[in-house]
């Protein structure tokens, strides 16, 4: 996995946002959209699609979107 | 969620399921320790023999209604679930009221409140929720609530000197003074009449169970979706919980107008009301008031579900909340049809409690 077909994952599970919109370094939980649900549909998409197991607490420790991504490769 | 499939929803269902769990005995230590961080100040919230009572649970030991996450062994949130049956165009719905619902701030868009709200859904055939914040708002709208008119607010003041401040809280205390002078002025030559005691030959005092009846057959017509308040609803509603709450009491006429209401230490409540002519209205709306300055509440506080409600409650001297309550509605099933419009009274949901 590299980091640009995460982001792209990533925009996905928001209803409304550009792609292209979200880079490495960008606050994910300051994106318009980011809510309770989102960060649920993050989860269930890193299992799906990756097949890790992201908890909660991964979320809320985290800030940027690299940092998301680092937790991830580190599962 | 409609842009996501249904295996999804059925995914997050499960996830939902492993970490939400009813309050139990067992729980209840790290129930305790979350009330403590997400409502430092409240006694009830943390009472068993209370919720038992408010999410209409047969045991405290159990309470089936009220969900709590947990983050390994700690509770982090929480979503009470309120029974009540729903009534539209002569069918009764099996309904619940969401209510209480918190997840403490260090957790908030972590997952968990999403969570919460799907797991209820599938407790009851309609699962409703009443004037969300705007987070909660917008999760609701995206796992499929559709949103329904509500009723609008209706205050009178008592204590001017609270409304002054809550509108203008920067105001000099002078300033407050001289402010409070000329309104309460203004209302006691407005409104002189409803400061007389009105006749006690005409109205009766009582308790709910006075007037059980009578607000059972006020109800039998109503057009828009509404909580049928019948007898086993209004036994649980309007019943003492000690040491938290009184009993709900009554003002009301031979020939049938009544106001059912509440005094909590600070205002006011009328739970609901019905009047048979403007005479009546006025007399019981003066006897309350009368009640209800001398306890004394810093307002009367109603709601008004039609434009005729609220004429004649402006009439009385009260004034409308700019935007009118929003009720939110889910169902999965789509022979369930609530309408458009919602009437809603304070006690509903979990006004008051």
């Amino acid at each position: 996995m590299n980091i640009q077909d995460f982001i792209t994952d990533f925009e996905e599970q928001f209803e409304k946002v550009e792609g292209g919109s979200i880079n490495p370094e960008t606050e994910f939980k300051s994106v318009k959209g980011w809510d309770s649900l989102t960060a649920m549909l993050v989860i269930d998409m890193v299992n799906e699609k990756y097949g890790k197991t992201l908890s909660a607490d991964s979320i809320r420790k985290c800030k940027t979107v690299n940092d998301l991504f680092g937790e991830i490769n580190s599962l | 969620m409609a842009h996501n499939s249904v295996s999804r929803f059925e995914r997050l269902k499960k996830v939902a399921e492993s970490l939400i769990h009813p309050y139990s005995l067992a729980r209840s230590k790290k129930h305790i320790e979350f009330v403590d961080k997400a409502w430092p100040n409240s006694q009830k919230r943390k009472d068993s023999s209370y919720l038992s009572w408010k999410f209409r649970s047969k045991t405290p030991e159990q309470i089936e209604n009220l969900l709590l996450v947990h983050d390994g062994q700690n509770v982090v949130g929480q979503l009470g679930l309120i029974p009540a049956k729903v009534k539209y165009s002569n069918i009764t719905y099996d309904a619940q009221w969401g209510c209480n619902f918190k997840v403490l701030k260090e957790w908030e868009d972590c997952g968990y409140g999403s969570l919460l709200d799907i797991q209820s859904l599938d407790k009851k055939p309609i699962t409703l929720g009443a004037s969300p914040t705007k987070q909660s708002e917008a999760l609701k709208i995206k796992l499929g609530f559709t949103e329904l008119e509500g009723p609008r607010i209706m205050a009178f003041p008592i204590d001017f000197k609270h409304f002054i401040r809550l509108k203008l809280p920067t105001l000099s205390k002078l300033a407050v003074h001289l402010l409070q002078v000329s309104i309460r002025s203004f209302y006691y030559l407005r409104y002189f009449k409803n400061y007389q005691s009105p006749p006690e030959k005409d109205i009766k005092k009582g308790t709910y169970k006075d007037i059980i009846d009578l607000i059972e057959k006020s109800r039998q017509n109503l057009a828009e979706a509404h909580v049928l308040h019948d007898k086993e609803y209004l036994h649980w509603r309007c019943a003492a919980v000690k040491p938290y709450r009184e009993e709900t009491l009554s003002l009301y006429t031979h020939a049938g107008s009544f106001i059912l209401y509440y005094l909590t230490s600070k205002n006011c409540y009328l739970y609901e009301y019905h009047f048979l002519n403007e005479y009546e209205r006025k007399i019981l709306l003066r006897q309350l008031l009368n009640i209800a300055s001398t306890y004394p509440s810093q307002a009367l506080y109603t709601y008004a579900n039609s434009l005729a409600e609220e004429k004649d409650l402006k009439e009385f001297g009260f004034f409308g909340f700019r935007t009118r309550l929003k009720v939110y509605a889910h169902t999965k099933d789509k022979n369930v049809d609530l309408g458009r419009k919602f009437h809603m009274n304070v006690y509903d949901s979990d006004g008051t409690i």
